[in-house]
């Protein structure tokens, strides 16, 4: 509305966020998990003066320097300049409700990157028991910021309290029922559960591009690491916690409500199941894993963190702030409504519909200004979602009753907002999409009917 | 902002502020953005001037068959990827408060410059994996591939730089909006665009000479005779780069616009922002001279400290002028900038943050104290003694 649309061909921006964000969350899960394998392999080692260990966890920390810190932190950056390209008015206000968590967060990230660089290049520096400790410095400081971050994402599908509060003008209980809202506590078990299990798995891939090691010596180590995959079995009643916690509507998309959303979230199921019987079995029987093997595994928990970030996502649609902001980046507000309602969406888009061109821009022209001012966050023309072969065949009179009535034929998609007339304009915008109907003439229309409030 | 006509034509564009209002007072985000900013171009100008200067010293040193500094530019070489890895760190405090502040004008930039914008992650990575790679390469000895990969990462580097350059200029040029986004064209078309650009290059050279000059009075991995080359060479490529980086100074000074001038030269204790600036440009014209002195007694730890604490009050300095120089081009729109009174004060997440924030650094401190223990103070206070 208040900002120029960029515009990502095809795959349409939310794609791109998806994209950048499920990379970014399988490299920071690993980062967290890693951190305490590490802390708890190290000392292990330590207390066992377990050579062979030790040696393991010094080959493999360079890793944990090359992975995370950079491509982490750039795809951790990527993720804010994303959703500030494609969705900045949901961006600015999670920014202005959670700087503090946020700068939080940030001081654990600070403390865990110079942790992880004095841990790296002090192996022969620092005293045994020093260095354990940067260890454990790095581990722990990865975890809080899960232990933060946890509270803003759940704070979009969840917002308890959060309104009633902001309304009532009490902004510091706002800041902690947001954070601490009704799946924080799940979804951080979750989270760190997958995250040890993802630094299990890539301990057991690791293993195998470290020189010298006998067949046996990797057997020793794929076997601790299995351990950090066996908590997975805390998932399934964790995850029906989770879903406890979810409003109703919601919730049934992935059981069933959406068929999207069923398959990814079983997909998440199935291969995290997998994993477990796996690890599983490798301990009971004291087995070697292949290199094919664990860049399965390893594909197995990208698909399974990818399907459930996916999931989570999805589930949240119409709105990137339940119950406040659509993804459309219009407020669910009385006052927002209203006033978009009676004056237009248009008159209050001025990159997408400059004030000087309104007026004399037939309807065609005009229904395309209101769909990327309301719908391009979630449809491309005829590129992923596209709304050409979404609506193929229709005729002028079922357009009309669609978007009147969007968000009751479709839960996730938000109501139409904006005048009749931009309403008119946009079902001639979609009518014209539909091939027979491309060189139909744009018909004019009086422009008082677009603009019945005026400008303000 | 030569016109007010361009301001109220570009009024209509520029988003409004966010609904929630600021979670603290508009005064301590006013710190915390400057004082993020200088951190965040200490690293970032050894990264970027790094990856300019230390390559070049590395070819001179392979020619001039002088071990020293090629020993010099190798070790300096080493700490780039720290060095990236932490300007990314602090940059997120940046881009943070930024939002906070001028989240409005900074989310139009980004979208204007669209693609450029995302792509400098792409230019980031590429650097960061390159400088590894180019390690390895020097190692193996095989200087000709090392230094095309150098070359590229100096050459991404620059090129992140260039397009922060266009976004900072366009955050505060909201009259280069319109015909941007109907023009296609991906530049800030300002006057001030090339000594902007320049500045921070040429800052980050001299910036880097100092890290040098830190470098050989500081390492105890470097031999001798290393260590001297790389306190005398940072000194003088210090030197060189901050008389060049006074006169890029005057140009960048010169193409602002005259009010912009006029708020920099405004010297009122209400806003201690222009006061900082000027005893920082005054301060530009001191580490010359310093440094000049420095150069003939590089030995004496002095030589380097001085000029180190004279360039980071100099920073902040001039951070806060560019804070400066951003308010007085926005407060010329009409509500464009957040008020006191939206301030809707969140007390206990502010003291979570601040809480963290004081232990975050003691435990900072602490390990680089476990690190460098040449670094503690006893020690360093009885070497500088002259
Ligand atoms: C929150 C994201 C979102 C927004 C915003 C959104 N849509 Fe949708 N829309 C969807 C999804 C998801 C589908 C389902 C696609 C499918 O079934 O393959 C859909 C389906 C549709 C369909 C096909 C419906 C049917 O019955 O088959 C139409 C038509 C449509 N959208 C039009 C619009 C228009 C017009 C707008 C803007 C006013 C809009 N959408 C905004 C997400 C969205």
């Amino acid at each position: 509305m208040h900002y120029p649309a960029l515009s990502v061909p095809q795959i349409g921006g939310g794609s791109l966020i998806a994209i950048v964000a499920i990379v970014h969350v399988f490299i920071a899960h690993f980062a967290v998990g890693a951190g305490i394998l590490n802390a708890v392999a190290e000392t292990l080692a330590r207390r066992r003066g377990d050579a062979l260990l030790l040696r393991f966890v010094r080959d493999s920390s360079k890793v944990l320097i090359l992975i995370p810190f950079v491509l982490g932190a750039v795809t951790g950056v990527g993720i804010w300049f994303t959703i500030a390209v494609v969705a900045p008015r949901a961006t600015s206000m999670l920014i202005h409700n959670f700087v503090w968590g946020w700068a939080t967060e940030w001081v654990f990230f600070f403390v865990e990157i110079a942790a992880g660089y004095v841990y790296y290049y002090s192996w022969d520096k620092l005293s045994p028991r020093r260095h354990l400790i940067v260890g454990w410095i790095y581990a722990g400081a990865a975890w809080m910021s899960l232990v933060v971050i946890n509270g803003i994402i759940t704070f979009m599908l969840t917002t308890g309290r959060w309104q009633s509060l902001r309304a009532e003008g009490r902004w510091d209980a706002a800041f902690w029922y947001a954070i601490l809202n009704p799946t924080y506590w799940p979804s951080l078990v979750l989270r760190t559960v997958s995250a040890l299990a993802i630094a299990g798995i890539a301990a057991c891939v690791l293993v195998h591009f470290l020189k010298s090691y006998t067949r046996d010596d990797r057997i020793g180590i794929i076997r601790l690491a299995s351990y950090f995959m066996l908590p997975l079995l805390l998932m399934p009643p964790v995850a029906v916690w989770y879903f406890f916690q979810v409003p109703r509507f919601p919730r049934d998309l992935p059981f069933g409500g959406s068929i999207a959303m069923t398959m990814f979230f079983l997909f998440g199921g199935v291969c995290s199941a997998l994993i477990f019987l796996y690890a599983l079995g490798v301990i009971r029987r004291h087995e070697h894993v292949s290199l094919g093997s664990a860049l399965m595994l390893l594909s197995m928990a990208f698909v399974a963190t990818g399907s459930m970030e996916y999931v989570r996502e999805g589930i949240r649609k119409p709105y990137v702030i339940r119950g406040y902001l659509w993804s459309s980046g219009i407020a669910d507000q009385p006052a927002e409504l209203a006033r978009l309602n009676g004056e237009g969406i248009l008159t209050h888009s001025p990159w997408i519909a400059p004030a000087d061109r309104l007026a004399r821009a037939d309807l065609r022209t005009r229904g395309e200004w209101v769909f990327k001012a309301e719908c391009i966050q979630c449809h491309t023309v005829d590129g992923v979602n596209g709304v050409t072969p979404l609506v193929y065949g229709w005729n002028r009179e079922m357009l009309d009753i669609n978007i009147r009535y969007l968000h009751r034929l479709k839960g996730f998609m938000p109501p139409f907002i904006g005048t009749d007339a931009e309403r008119d304009a946009l079902a001639e915008y979609l009518f014209s999409l539909s091939p027979t109907h491309h060189e139909d003439p744009p018909i004019a229309i009086p422009v008082a009917a677009v603009q019945p409030g005026g400008r303000p | 902002m030569t016109s007010a006509l361009f301001a109220q034509a570009a009024n209509a564009l520029i988003p409004p502020r966010d609904e929630f209002g600021l979670p603290g007072p508009l005064w301590l985000f006013h710190i915390l953005l400057p004082f993020t900013f200088v951190l965040h171009v200490i690293f970032m100008n050894f990264a970027l001037g790094g990856a300019l200067v230390l390559p070049s010293i590395w070819a001179v040193g392979r020619r001039r068959d002088r071990r020293d500094l090629v020993d010099v530019a190798m070790t300096g070489m080493g700490f780039l990827p720290i060095a990236v890895s932490f300007t990314i760190t602090t940059g997120v405090a940046v881009l943070l408060f930024v939002q906070v502040v001028y989240g409005h004008f900074f989310y139009t930039a980004n979208i204007l410059l669209g693609w450029q914008w995302l792509s400098l992650l792409a230019y980031l990575c590429v650097a960061f994996y390159l400088i590894y790679a180019s390690q390895k390469l020097m190692r193996a000895g095989r200087a000709a591939p090392a230094l095309v990969a150098l070359v590229v990462v100096a050459a991404s580097l620059l090129m992140v730089a260039h397009i922060f350059s266009n976004n900072a200029v366009l955050s505060i040029r909201p009259n280069l909006w319109r015909a941007m986004h109907d023009g296609g064209s991906k530049h800030a078309r300002d006057p001030m665009w090339t000594p902007r650009y320049l500045h921070s290059i040429v800052g980050s050279v001299s910036v880097t000479g100092l890290w040098l000059a830190v470098l050989g009075r500081c390492s105890h991995t470097l031999h001798e005779a290393a260590r001297r080359a790389a306190v005398v060479t940072g000194l003088w490529i210090a030197l060189i780069a901050t008389v060049f980086q006074v006169a890029v100074g005057l140009w960048f000074f010169v193409s602002l616009d005259s009010s912009l001038q006029r708020s920099l030269l405004t010297f009122s204790f209400s806003d201690p922002r222009s006061m900082l600036w000027a005893l920082a440009a005054v301060g530009g014209i001191v580490v010359i001279a310093v440094l000049w002195q420095s150069v003939q007694t590089p030995d004496r730890p002095r030589s380097v400290w001085l000029p180190v604490g004279l360039l980071g009050f100099v920073l902040v300095g001039m951070s806060a002028g560019r804070e400066a120089v951003r308010i007085h081009a926005l407060a010329q729109i009409p509500n464009a900038l957040y008020q006191p009174s939206d301030v809707r004060l969140q007390s206990t997440p502010l003291a979570m943050f601040l809480i963290a924030l004081v232990l975050g650094l003691g435990v900072v401190a602490m390990l680089l104290r476990w690190m460098f223990p040449r670094f503690e103070p006893s020690h360093a206070h009885s070497k500088t003694a002259p």
